[in-house]
């Protein structure tokens, strides 16, 4: 192929046909399109595992930028942040997400912000990061110590970071097996202030899964991924 | 030439090791310094997120200098700065096998137009929005295996490891192996080991991808860069107004291919300029200056196509 060329001066044997040239750039766009079939990829959907760290931009933007080199998971102290497989959809592979099961996103860190190297994460003052909703916090009832065995459990009001804690308890008297009273305190998450951190999650004495389980839902980046409560942005 | 490109190949691995380690929580709310400078310093970064997303982080300007560089010195990156270049090149060196079965493989092939056309794909699917170019980047690619699988294996390892000579304490009376593997663990828990035990959701799978690469590495010398990389590609296009190039004088040619399995590239003298780099050129010239003792010949560049 590359030695047909005129006499004199050969064309190198790295020369690309412009058959081949066509062929590869068709096959990129191609494989742009294809992976958007995903309705994840497209936004029609959210996967309620897929809790990006804090600071990143909306799922679209966020994939034009994220170059996948773990940096952000590297550097997050709590190794909350792990590389997807397929949470994100195939053009998402790789990227980061929080782990709730595994890690916290640490209230006064910004790290993962700091050394994203292409701005997929932006960087946040840790004042800005606190604001920021990742995702929400969602009670299981079926699971939850003082809901479920009436035994007596406070661990996630605990650890809760936020000012006024998200996390609020509701006193009640249930009756026992033997029909004795018990004053206990019942978690309620509040929508509003919750960011989603997962230090509930981590720490909830309940493990297989936790009775309090993050999810993307309410993150802050996603207009499109919130619920229709009275206190959200849609009033 | 070839042992000062070994001293620049080794100073970069460590470097970039030096910094994925520092690359951690320190104090309050920071981390090492300089933790994103192999990403910015990484023109396919640069050119396929600005192709992305149209707008790049200032950090990231820094790969001009290696395009700038590239356009004057050729692909120098690959043989003394990539790190993920010197670890193939590290598997590579273990092949074993006959010299002339080395310079059977290590001549050019036709398959090696493949990262060129991986980085067509790339650069189109980053035009129209779609930004994979990251899982095939040297400088993503070992950072995020680095990061996610190998650093937590082996700080896995090396935990199980110490612990069971620390309880099993072999010896013979009062020469115990752990009068040697206390210190060496308590340096690794100082300087190297995470804090905390680390385990990554889809680790394994990254993990996995590099080992396969590893294993290719063992077939042809450095595979990744020679049929795959495509910033290995795209700093071949920039070699191409490159002045520093090695001939070979056709007279004095011996063709006896000595150069061939030194080659990174394949087939670096004569037309082939793109897929020369510095380091062939060093690594190949000083072949035929041992080729030239031998024989009195010069170097052949053209391995019997």
């Amino acid at each position: 192929m590359a030695r047909k060329r005129k006499k004199g001066r050969r064309r190198p044997e790295t020369a690309l046909s412009r058959r081949s040239f066509i062929t590869a750039a068709g096959s990129g766009a191609a494989a742009t399109v294809l992976l958007h079939v995903s309705p994840i990829v497209q936004g029609k959907t959210f996967n309620p595992d897929l809790i990006r760290p804090p600071g990143s931009l909306p799922e679209e933007e966020f994939l034009t930028k994220c170059v996948r080199c773990g940096e952000c998971m590297k550097v997050c102290p709590t190794n909350a942040i792990h590389p997807t497989t397929l949470e994100a959809g195939l053009a998402g592979i790789w990227s980061p997400f929080l782990v709730t099961e595994v890690g916290y996103c640490e209230y006064n860190c910004t790290l993962c912000g700091q050394v994203c190297p292409t701005g997929a994460i932006e960087e946040l003052t840790v004042e800005e990061k606190q604001q920021v909703h990742i995702g929400t916090a969602y009670l299981d009832r079926s699971r939850c110590l003082p809901f479920v065995f009436d035994t007596p459990c406070i661990v996630c009001e605990e650890h809760c970071p936020t000012p006024k804690k998200a996390i609020w308890f509701e006193e009640v008297t249930v009756r026992d097996r033997e029909g004795n009273e018990k004053l206990l305190k019942q978690p309620h998450v509040d929508p509003e202030l919750c960011i989603g951190c997962g230090i509930c999650e981590v720490k909830c004495p309940i493990n297989d899964p936790a009775a309090i389980r993050c999810t993307s839902g309410g993150e802050t980046r996603n207009p499109a991924n919130q619920f229709l409560l009275s206190t959200s942005p849609y009033g | 030439m070839v042992s000062i490109r070994r001293v620049s190949q080794i100073f970069f691995l460590t470097l970039f090791l030096v910094l994925f380690l520092m690359t951690t929580l320190v104090g309050e709310n920071s981390t090492g310094p300089l933790a994103t400078f192999f990403m910015d310093i990484d023109p396919l970064v640069l050119v396929t997120t600005f192709l992305a997303s149209h707008s790049i982080q200032p950090g990231m300007l820094l790969a001009l200098i290696v395009i700038a560089l590239t356009l004057l010195l050729g692909r120098f990156f690959c043989s003394w700065v990539c790190p993920l270049g010197t670890v193939f090149n590290a598997v590579s060196a273990l092949r074993g096998g006959k010299l002339a079965e080395k310079i059977r493989t290590g001549s050019w092939n036709r398959w090696q137009k493949g990262k060129y056309l991986l980085l067509i794909g790339l650069l189109a699917a980053a035009l129209t929005g779609l930004h994979l170019a990251g899982i095939f980047d040297p400088i993503p690619l070992l950072y995020r295996t680095m990061a996610t699988s190998i650093y937590p294996a082996f700080a896995w390892g090396a935990d199980q490891l110490f612990t069971w000579l620390y309880l099993a304490d072999p010896g013979i009376g009062p020469l115990r192996v752990t009068l040697i593997s206390e210190p060496i663990y308590s340096l690794l828990r100082t300087y190297v080991l995470p804090i905390e035990p680390l385990a990554y959701e889809g680790g394994v799978l990254v993990g996995f991808f590099f080992a396969l690469l590893a294993v290719l590495a063992l077939v042809r010398f450095r595979f990744w860069c020679r049929y795959i990389c495509p910033l290995g590609a795209l700093l071949g296009w920039c070699a191409k107004t490159s002045r520093i190039e090695l001939r070979n004088d056709p007279e004095l040619c011996g063709d006896c291919n000595l150069c061939v399995p030194y080659c990174h590239g394949t087939r670096t003298c004569r037309e082939n300029g793109r897929e020369r780099n510095a380091s062939s050129a060093s690594t190949a010239a000083s072949s035929a200056r041992r080729a030239r003792s031998v024989s009195s010949g010069g170097v052949s560049a053209d391995p019997g196509r």
